[in-house]
């Protein structure tokens, strides 16, 4: 795609919805209710591993107000998928919609639809369960010795089964060169252990599901998802219906981060329920169920790598033991994809990858903005610190060597998914990066209180833009589509299903058919729709919905506008290529005077019978353009309460053209907000003994408040993606990925304290220091 | 065993027959049906159901709907008038304060609040104000802005 002069895009602009939301109209999908509707309630198991023995429901139907209650026996023999993101071949099974073994504290037991909420939970504590408790297992790497519980024997890959060994799900091995050579060819040798937490999603919005029968023994689904056209597939997948009996409608998200990427258990309970019943069947967890239903991947990680003494990379390996939980709803590909982010930081010409994806007895984990990027990153970033500091070069300029950099390979998605890079703005960020911050007082550790120092400390990276690659992936699928049309009064509908987890990505959209079609960007509608009407769309992960999604828009909408043009042409009599759209007219180019309004084109075509005004397209991306991002922050670290604080921010991104700069600088403060929870506060934790969660509420799971929040400078570098709609790429995730880094690297800064394992605990400095 | 409870809602009187074991966030949300006011975590620990309870803010999801009578409660649908946005909504909406807008309706209704009570707040002030009301998408930087410019 050409660069081109843009009206709207580029700009600020109000988000189409943001009114609706400002006064409290707009409904969510906790806020959808329809008469008659039951209330569903799940029992969740109280111990981390037991066999359900027995289930006696019969007190429970005896309430007054329970319509059903259902158990293991009563579902679908059906292994249920959790999310269309891979290829049928490759999708992972290895649950039911409830369970004969429970794997975690907090598992599908039972299930209960009543006419109250009050009157499904009186019910859940009427059903009587036998357990026979087995014993479990909560540390990755205990999981995978002989001897520890087995969590399961085998899951499903497709259609083909597999047996599960030691609880390992998966395992992937990838080398580039040589790495024994690269490390004897390297002047310096370092190797280090890094660990991470398992911080959770928590979305404001609480996962809230409504299933509607219809006529024939259809659903109508209402619900939070990042991809109602997956949500479809895992329903009907699930209850074994006909995928054309299902309807998901898109609903605004509350936040998402990765935890509605797949679609869970309430969602294809509620549908059965509400097929059992008749009835319409809303199911909405609680703060305690978000806690036991998603969160980011812990990782153990081994990174060695060898170097020259001029800063030369020669050899990298890492290591990743990554755990899921008691369940992989996506397999083992955090695991793969966090391969995939460690060849794509450095240019090396050794590398080798080896990773395995294990088991454990605890909540079931899923993806959470950046895919098992910012743990790599964590890893790397923190790593080329102490490698800067044992050679003596600035850490700027060690990355300024080593950077992937326009023309070197990107793998956006493990190995399988691979492209070229065509836009980087790694160095112009960098560099005004540390300009911003005042990098060259970064020795200075004084304060006006000796007991604290001062440190400043940085790190890049970046994330995907979608799934796309030239040569389509065996394993994932990267796929959108639109519609656009044109209406009688000149607007334009948008009919498309990249769902909107606060992104802004529909008005994102909105903006690409408004500055295509010559349009106002507010007479552009976005119509939220359902699977029926809209084309398949995957969901709105890896930073894709600018750019995936967009891409099918902004085809969808050139469309369009030929069909505007070739009939404006007739009614001005001039030829398509003197034509031009703007401002809902379409001009002939040099005559300002000759005009007709897109409103009087399509009216002139439906009375003529020319036709409609529309265009429709389905885009598998060809490309998976990163979108690079740094990270400066200068902190205070009080040494005798191990206290890090972080005062100033300079966190900048390469997004390519930003479509809208609202949205865009929303992501990378949200991003730094994020990255900073998880480099110093958020984690959740479990009692050793039953794997009972510690923390699942916001009063124990600390997140950081506007107080804590430091000041953010923003930077966006001047990139155009090539491949990208309008040159758009991502930025969702980039923004998040590199800040624990730079906060541990800014700790070390200060006080001398290398932190390895997430999050920097007061704990952890103040051992450290002593 | 339900009771009869007045309450007014927005400058709305509403007569009521309700368990008093129920929270003014679910008689405004379930029997009001004024979905406007968000339930994040049903234990104050979020803010998302912050309403206006004679001036102050509130979390709607502790408070008996009973303990609420004959005071004024004000929710995010009452907010506008006649029409006319609030200068809090303008400027939330303007300068893309609003990302997922989960925690907007609580943001706002507690940052009225301050305003009412500090019409020139500092950015300290403001941050201490909101420090309840949880965001997971913007990093408050925005709704600090927001907030900042409708009290100019």
């Amino acid at each position: 795609m050409e660069k081109r002069e843009l009206k709207i895009i580029g700009g600020r602009f109000s988000r189409a919805e943001a009114l609706q939301k400002a006064t409290g109209e707009l409904r969510f999908s906790a806020d959808i209710t329809f008469p008659d509707m039951l209330h569903a309630k799940i029992l969740r198991s109280p111990y981390a591993h037991a066999i359900v023995k027995h289930v006696d429901k019969s007190k429970a139907l005896k309430l007054k107000g329970v319509r059903a209650v259902i158990m293991h026996k009563d579902v679908p023999k059906i292994p249920t998928m959790h999310q269309f993101l891979h290829v049928p071949s490759h999708m992972f099974y290895d649950s039911f919609l409830l369970e004969e073994k429970v794997r975690h504290y907090g598992d599908r037991v039972a299930a209960v639809a009543a006419t109250s909420p009050d009157i499904a939970e009186e019910a859940l504590e009427l059903i009587e369960v036998e357990y026979d408790p087995l014993s479990a297992v909560f540390d990755p790497l205990e999981a995978t010795r002989d001897g520890a519980p087995i969590i399961h024997n085998r899951a499903r890959r497709g259609e083909k089964t597999i047996e599960i060994k030691n609880n390992i799900v998966g395992v992937r091995e990838i080398e580039i060169g040589d790495v024994e050579k690269g490390f004897r060819e390297a002047d310096l040798v370092i190797e280090n252990v890094f660990r991470t937490s398992r911080p959770n999603n928590a979305p404001l919005e609480r996962t809230a599901v409504i299933c509607v029968p219809g006529p024939g023994g259809s659903l109508d689904v209402y619900g939070t998802t990042q991809g109602i056209h997956p949500m479809r597939m895992n329903i009907a997948s699930a209850l074994g219906l006909p995928l054309h009996k299902v309807n998901c409608h898109r609903v605004y998200l509350g936040g998402s981060f990765g935890a509605h990427i797949h679609t869970g258990w309430i969602e294809p309970i509620c549908a059965f329920l509400s097929l059992l019943t008749g009835k319409p069947v809303r199911g909405e967890k609680t703060r305690e169920e978000m806690f036991l239903s998603c969160g980011r991947h812990p990782m153990v990680m081994r990174l060695k790598t060898g170097i020259k003494k001029d800063g030369t990379l020669m050899a990298q390996y890492f290591d990743v033991i990554d755990e899921t939980g008691a369940y992989a709803v996506s397999g083992e590909s955090k695991m793969v994809l966090a391969g995939g982010w460690f060849l794509s930081m450095y240019k090396c010409p050794n590398m080798k990858f080896t990773g395995k994806t294990v088991y454990t007895n605890t909540p079931p984990l899923t993806a959470m903005r950046g895919a098992g990027n910012p743990q790599v990153n964590f890893a790397v970033e923190s790593q080329m610190d102490m490698i800067a500091e044992e050679l003596g070069i600035d850490p700027v300029s060690l990355r300024l060597k080593n950077h992937i950099n326009t023309g070197d390979t990107f793998y956006g998605q493990g190995p399988d998914v691979v492209c070229v890079v065509q836009s980087c703005g790694t160095e112009e960020l960098l560099k005004r990066g540390a300009e911003a911050i005042g990098w060259n007082k970064r020795a200075d550790h004084t304060t006006d209180r000796p007991w604290v120092k001062r440190g400043m400390g940085m790190a890049r990276g970046f994330h995907t833009s979608g799934a796309g690659s030239p040569k389509p992936s065996k394993f994932i699928l990267d796929y959108s589509g639109a519609i656009v049309k044109v209406n009688e009064d000149g607007t334009a509908v948008l009919i498309n299903a990249a769902a909107d987890t606060g992104g802004g990505s529909l008005s994102t959209h909105a903006a690409m058919v408004a500055e295509e079609l010559g349009l106002n960007y507010e007479d552009v509608v976005v119509y939220m729709g359902d699977t029926n009407v809209t084309l398949f769309d995957v969901p709105t992960h890896a930073s894709r919905g600018t750019y995936g999604a967009g891409l099918a828009v902004k085809k969808a909408s050139e469309k369009a506008k030929q069909v505007l043009l070739k009939w404006a042409s007739e009614i001005l009599e001039a030829s398509v290529e003197d034509l031009v759209a703007e401002k809902g007219k379409i001009f002939v180019v040099g005559n300002p005077d000759q005009w007709v309004s897109i409103k009087e084109v399509v009216e002139t075509a439906q009375t003529s019978g020319w036709g409609s005004v529309a265009g429709e397209a389905s885009i598998r991306p060809d490309a998976c353009p990163p979108h690079f991002t740094v990270c400066f922050v200068e902190v205070e670290v009080d040494t005798q309460t191990g206290l890090v604080k972080v005062l100033r921010a300079v966190t900048g991104a390469d997004v390519g053209t930003p479509i809208n700069l609202n949205s865009v600088e929303g992501q990378i403060a949200g991003g730094l907000h994020m990255g900073l929870g998880f480099a110093l506060l958020e984690d959740t934790r479990f009692d050793e003994k039953t794997g009972k969660p510690l923390n699942p509420n916001f009063r124990d799971y600390k997140t950081l408040t506007a107080l804590d929040m430091p000041s953010i400078e923003m930077l966006i570098a001047d990139t155009f993606e090539p491949t990208g709609p309008f040159g758009a790429k991502g930025v969702g995730e980039g923004a998040t990925n590199p800040v624990a880094a730079a906060v541990a690297n800014a700790a070390y800064n200060a006080v001398g304290v290398r932190i390895k394992d997430l999050p920097i605990s007061l704990e952890k400095i103040l051992k450290a220091l002593k | 065993m339900k009771v009869m409870i007045q309450l007014k809602v927005n400058s709305v009187i509403y007569e009521l027959k309700i368990d008093p074991a129920r929270t003014l966030l679910q008689v405004i949300r379930e029997d009001l049906r004024l979905t406007g006011t968000k339930s994040g975590c049903e234990r104050g620990e979020c803010g998302a159901c912050t309403v206006l309870l004679n001036g102050l803010a509130i979390n709607s999801c502790l408070l008996p709907a009973m303990e609420a009578e004959g005071k004024e409660i004000l929710t995010i649908e009452g907010l506008a008038r006649n029409e006319q946005l609030h200068p809090l909504q303008e400027k939330f909406i303007e300068l893309g304060a609003i990302q997922c807008g989960f925690c907007t309706p609580g943001m706002i209704l507690t940052a009225k609040a301050l305003l009412y009570r500090i019409p020139h707040p500092t950015e300290g002030e403001v941050r201490r104000e909101i420090a309840g009301n949880y965001c997971r998408c913007t990093g408050y930087d925005k709704i600090v802005e927001a907030i900042l410019s409708a009290a100019d």
